[in-house]
Formats: C-alpha cells, structure tokens, sequence
C-alpha cells in the first residue's frame, strides 16, 4: 500500500504566504519536492517572496 | 498576521495531522495560542518550513517542525541578540531565510557586539526624544533584532540589514553596516518598514507584476522584480520622515545634523527615481497604491516645506 503524498492534501490557498502563488504552483511544487536541503527553503522563499513583496524587498539592504 | 498564522496551521493539523501523526487536541491548544499571544519569528519560521517539509512528503521533518511549533513560547518584548546566541535550528533557518549567502552573517566578537547594542540602544533613545511614535511602533513590529558581522573586506558582497517575510517581526543587523546613532536609527526604520508591509502584504500583494519582470532599484544596483521596488521606495520614505522629525526636535547634535542633511537629500533623490520606476511599470494594486499613495503624499509635503 502507498501512502498519498501529503502535498496532494494542501491547497495552498488555505495558507498564509503560499495563498498569493497564482501561475506556477506546480513548477514551484516540483522545485520543492525535487530538491533537498536548505536550499529548498529558499527556492520557495524566492518565488514566494517575489510574488508577495517580501523576499526582495526585505533584502534592500544589500549591497550588490 | 497571528490569526492567518493561526488559521493556516489549524488547516495544516485538519489535511494533514493525522498522517503526520500530531494530536488534534496540541494542534488546538496551538493556535489558541498563536491567536491569543505575540509570537517569536520562529514561529512563523517554523510555519513556512513545515509548508515545505509537508510538500517534500517528509513525514519526520513535519512532525519535527509540528513539535517545534508546539513547543514555541510566545514573545516577551524585543530582544536583541547575536545571530550564533540561539539553538542550532534557529541559527540554521536565520542564516537560510534571511540571506541567499549565509555565510556572509558571521558571529561578531564580543567588543564589536557590544558596540552595535550600544549603537541600537542609543538609536531608540534618539528615536523616543525624537521621533517617540515611530520609537513605538518599531518596538511593536520587531520582537527580535538579530546582529551578525558581515565581511570585513570593503570589496566583498555586503549587507546593512534584512528582513524576511517568513520570519515576521525579526530584522537581521550587520554591526559592521552601520557605525553611528543616527545610521542605527535609520536602519530600524528601514528594517521595521519592511516588516510593516509584509504585515500589510497578509491581505494581498502590491503590485500585479509578473515576478521575472525587472526594474532598477534605487538601492541596489542590481534589477528587482517591482515588489522589491515599491518596497525599496516605501522605506525610503520612512527613512526620510525619521530624520525629518529627528531634526524638526532638535536632538541632533551638529555632527548628526549635517549628516541628516546630506541623508535626506540622497533619500529624496531615491525615492523620486524609485517612484519614477513605480509610476512607469507597476500595475499597484488598491493595497500597494494606498500605501505608496501615502509615502508620495508625505514626500510631496516634506520636500515643499
């Protein structure tokens, strides 16, 4: 017996920070569940954060 | 933002608590208490990192994170604290969410940390003689400030300060960023700024535009999807309102004040070509014209006077 991926009971509209995420949810789900580590987390912020306004904005503060 | 938090963990323990194996009875002793009680960037770190662990179907790491949540006590007031001056866990997510390079937020040695709290302690001393609301509302909108030491090297990719939408309520310094009262006081309003609109941004974006579609910044030379501008051109604003009403007091000695002079004219050049970018490709939506509305609006009456 396989037991059903637990992303398959999400709708992200149910969840704050997800809930913005229109277009590419599936890409983004991929990108998630297709790469380990710390650096999923912040796969997911960039394309969350670029959509709500966070990610970029809170990182003005850098200089390039 | 504490109620969204609430609800979506309340959705996460109804779709998927079983499965992980977590208690309906914690998770509603949970969000009664994320409802009722000022919560730690943790928490909504915890949060976002369970979303992604549920996402990989990693059962272990979300009834991990599920414990975690549990576990969380609520915020007692604004601390501040060096980045290493937490459990590994913690660490591990500041350095993750807070900057695409986490090595660039090294520990600082002692004498440097103890200057930077100096710096922010004598910051909101000159914002309360000053400027006592925005002292205020910064103390109710960060409830951690997290000093790191960025390179030494004048040359290297840097840091002043950052803020993160998944770690609501926590601004990351860099004690080597700033070097006196005034910059320090500068850079809570900025920082706080940030987390203003991503409490804002719990209702909606601010803008309509795709996120690959690119701008100039009037704070960094690289391009930024226009989110980052508006963002960008908002604290601006906030940076310029500080000094405005720091000066207006007169607790500014003359060294501060010829400094705040020369601020305020870089931050009105900055917010104008920030505007200018937002006025010519953003689709604002109600949300994000009303808050730029404002920051024009006070800009526009700042600069005629």
């Amino acid at each position: 017996m396989t037991k059903r991926p637990l992303s398959s009971q999400l709708d992200w509209n149910n969840l704050l920070g997800f809930d913005q995420i229109t277009g590419d949810r599936d890409t983004i789900r991929t990108e998630i569940t297709g790469r380990l580590g710390a650096k999923v987390g912040n796969k997911v912020g960039n394309k969350v954060g670029a959509k709500i306004g966070a990610k970029i904005g809170a990182k003005a503060g850098i200089k390039a | 933002m504490r109620g969204r938090l609430a609800d979506s963990v309340d959705y996460l323990g109804a779709s998927t608590g079983e499965a992980i194996g977590v208690d309906r009875g914690d998770v509603a002793r949970l969000t009664a208490r994320l409802r009722a009680e000022r919560q730690t960037p943790h928490a909504f770190g915890a949060y976002y990192d369970l979303v992604i662990a549920i996402e990989r179907d990693d059962r272990d790491e979300a009834r991990r994170l599920f414990d975690e949540l549990l576990g969380q006590a609520p915020s007692r007031g604004l601390t501040i604290a060096s980045i290493e001056d937490r459990p590994q866990h913690e660490l591990e997510r500041y350095r993750r969410m807070f900057l695409d390079e986490p090595g660039l937020a090294a520990e600082p040695g002692p004498a440097l940390l103890d200057d930077c709290h100096k710096r922010i302690a004598a910051a909101f001393a000159l914002l309360d003689a000053g400027f006592p609301q925005l002292a205020a509302e910064i103390r109710e909108l960060l409830v951690e400030i997290i000093v790191a030491a960025g390179p030494e090297d004048p040359k290297a990719l840097t840091f002043d300060g950052a803020s993160h939408y998944m770690l609501w309520g926590a601004t990351l310094l860099n004690a080597r960023g700033q070097t006196n009262i005034l910059d320090t006081a500068q850079a809570l309003a900025h920082e706080s700024g940030h987390n203003l609109l991503f409490g804002h941004c719990a209702a909606g974006p601010l803008a309509d535009n795709a996120e690959d579609e690119l701008f100039a910044s009037p704070l960094r030379a690289d391009p930024r999807p226009m989110d980052g501008i508006i963002h960008a051109t908002y604290v601006i604003a906030r940076m310029h309102q500080t000094l405005n009403r720091l000066l207006a007091a007169g607790v500014l000695d003359a060294g501060q004040t010829a400094a705040a002079r020369a601020d305020l004219a870089a931050h009105e050049r900055n917010f104008g070509a920030g505007d200018r970018v937002v006025r010519e490709g953003a689709r604002l939506t109600e949300l994000g014209d009303q808050l730029l509305s404002g920051a024009r609006a006070y800009m526009a009456t700042a600069v005629a006077a």
